[in-house]
């Protein structure tokens, strides 16, 4: 601002094709950081595979050793996958500020891989329904197993195809744009044969609304499943019907974290500044406020049932998950998760910045690695021979992470960034077509002492 | 009658929408006509023929096969093979649920996808009359005509801020 009270202009926004050309020149562009970065990534999920193998050698007659990997898929599964939720529940309410951001949501629901192939081990490792209180009732016909790969096949599905089908416009852009090389053939193909005419776009904008809302209606459900077969059902006396919620809402929050996360290595090391900006990271760190607010509300309204009702199945659980052997793990996820985020979030300079989100949401991540440890790990370390009683007789203690976990779970951590940074390299990591439709939405008008952005609505 | 098909490339909306409306008033018809664009414009932005779609049909019929199969599948076996235990009810419906409603997104997400395919008529073997530059923000104007009419668009597209005017080879 002017000392006499007049702001800045606010400089005229750059057109479709400097936007165009910028970005595409940038997706072209493969560093010798990035191909590091490659190997890096590729060198720990392959250690990753060597910690599965060892893992495998024990057998899966045991869920206590899988602990570990079921609480690293969950973690991914909460963190990585979910951040579609970000991209889809920011088109359905046609929120401006998402432009350059949705793809970069949009790319981690290709980690949804690395959960499939975890899933298939951890289902293996599961004790039998038989004779234990969980959701399928005995039902049989494949149940548990096959139904939650299904789910995640669903889900997984309905990310991948939501990538792509929004992605159509930018691929085409690489196809017109880039020269001839595989990743031009592979856009090419992958963009098959879009024009972008009236009736194309059309289709296009309901598409995408489709699919992102059936991203947005499975998530939950495969929360349940996973919450319901590899926590709820494997601690006798554990009755929480609130849980499953508790874990969708852990997964908004580790989805907006992750998004976060990666909005800020692709504006630092990727070149993205001139459209990642401040207002993305001011306008993400609300919906990270509240759902940190939230996670202290499912958490309390869950320990307070325990609390109150102090049965001996319910001390057993309490003692197990909160006051028991896991409590200073507990303690740091409810600092990362709630009290971290409440105290930085709460002053609107450090959600009005680039680095206070950013700190807040790899806090959060941490938390949300902790939290996920804490609920399966400690599930799957109950005795085998307690997990068809009707209450915890024995609080296990801690499962310490062995050498075969830790290099299982930074493993599958490493592949699914590695998924995230190939797959940048064949569809644009900024959504051209998005940020192309807003530059025409929005006017810089003199509005009587200063200047503001008048941004029109597209539908 | 020989039919051909012309692009005309505009830098600015307004000339690709004004375009739009002489070719209208010079007699040809809405359907021949169609814009191609690298980012989508609202609505009747061009005034121009809105063909109708029907997307919303495709999640709607997926969802309902699935939600049938989902049905038959876990209601059909349970009938099929009795297996009363405890005497409760033969149907289980809390697991049922689980599987129907999987059934019925899997199956919502394949049609849907399936519908945009066939709604965008996608895929296209060849792209036809078409400029690179649409995916750098240029509006493209596509009029099909008799080869006799082609001249008489062309101009039309010239006088109104055309940059290029292409023809189908």
């Amino acid at each position: 601002m002017h000392g006499d009270g007049h702001h800045e202009p606010i400089p005229d926004p750059p057109s479709h094709r400097e936007v165009a050309l910028d970005a595409l020149a940038k997706h072209q562009q493969v560093t010798s950081a990035y191909w590091r970065w490659v190997l890096l990534l590729g060198a720990l999920a392959v250690l990753g595979v060597v910690g599965f193998v060892i893992r495998a050698g024990d057998g899966f007659d045991e869920m206590k050793p899988w602990g570990y990997h079921v609480g690293t898929m969950a973690f991914i599964f909460s963190t990585f996958t979910a951040a579609p939720i970000v991209s889809a529940g920011l088109r359905l309410t046609k929120a401006h500020f998402r432009r350059p951001i949705t793809r970069i949501a949009e790319l981690h629901a290709l980690s949804g891989l690395i959960v499939l192939l975890m899933l298939i081990p951890a289902l293996r490792a599961l004790p039998t329904l038989i004779g234990r209180p969980d959701i399928w009732f005995d039902f049989g016909l494949g149940s548990p197993d096959s139904w939650e790969l299904v789910a995640m096949t669903a889900m997984l599905l309905a990310g991948v195809l939501l990538l792509w089908v929004v992605a159509l416009p930018d691929l085409a852009a690489a196809r017109d744009h880039m020269p001839p090389s595989a990743r031009q053939r592979l856009a090419s193909t992958l963009s098959m044969g879009w024009v972008g005419n009236l009736r194309a776009w059309r289709v296009h904008y309901m598409g995408s609304l489709v699919l992102g809302g059936s991203f947005l209606l499975l998530y939950p459900l495969i929360q349940t499943l996973f919450s319901s077969d590899f926590h709820l059902s494997l601690v006798p006396g554990l009755k929480d019907a609130i849980f499953p919620a508790t874990m969708t809402l852990v997964g908004m929050q580790g989805a907006v974290a992750t998004t976060i996360v990666t909005m800020f290595i692709v504006r630092r090391f990727g070149g993205y500044e001139r459209y990642i900006g401040v207002d993305q990271f001011w306008a993400l760190s609300k919906p990270l406020l509240a759902f940190s607010l939230l996670w202290f509300y499912f958490w309390w309204a869950s320990f307070l049932t325990f609390w109150y009702g102090r049965t001996p199945a319910e001390v057993s659980v309490l003692q197990l998950l909160f006051l028991g052997p896991y409590k200073f793990v507990f303690m740091a996820s409810l600092i990362l998760n709630f009290l971290g985020p409440l105290l930085a979030l709460m002053w609107n300079p450090v959600r009005r910045s680039v680095w206070g989100p950013t700190i807040v949401s790899v806090g959060v991540l941490i938390g949300t690695w902790l939290n996920s440890m804490r609920v399966y790990s400690s599930a799957a370390s109950v005795r085998s021979e307690e997990v068809f009683g009707h209450y915890l007789e024995t609080v296990p203690p801690v499962q310490w992470p062995d050498l075969a976990d830790v290099m299982l779970s930074v493993g599958a951590i490493s592949a699914s960034a590695l998924v995230f940074l190939l797959a940048a390299k064949i569809v644009p990591v900024i959504s051209i077509w998005e940020v192309g439709e807003g530059l025409r939405l929005v006017k810089v008008r003199r509005f009587y002492h200063r200047w503001v952005r008048v941004i029109a609505k597209s539908h | 009658m020989a039919e051909t098909k012309l692009l005309g490339l505009f830098e600015d909306p307004q000339g690709a929408a004004d375009a739009l409306s002489a070719l209208r008033e010079e007699g040809f018809p809405h359907e021949d006509i169609d814009i191609y664009s690298g980012s989508p414009f609202p609505e009747g932005t061009f005034g121009e023929y809105e063909a109708p779609h029907r997307l919303y049909m495709f999640p709607l019929v997926g969802a309902m096969v699935g939600f049938a199969v989902g049905l038959l599948l876990t209601a059909a076996t349970q009938i099929s093979y009795p297996i009363v235990t405890g005497g409760k009810p033969l149907l289980s419906i809390p697991p049922m649920t689980v599987i129907m409603y999987e059934m019925t997104m899997l199956h919502a997400i394949i049609f849907t996808v399936l519908g945009i395919l066939f709604e965008s008529r996608l895929p296209k073997r060849r792209l036809g009359v078409y400029d690179t530059r649409i995916t750098e923000g240029y509006i493209g104007l596509i009029v099909a005509c008799p080869q006799e009419r082609s001249a008489a668009a062309e101009t039309t597209m010239r006088r109104l801020g055309a940059e290029d005017v292409k023809q189908e080879a």
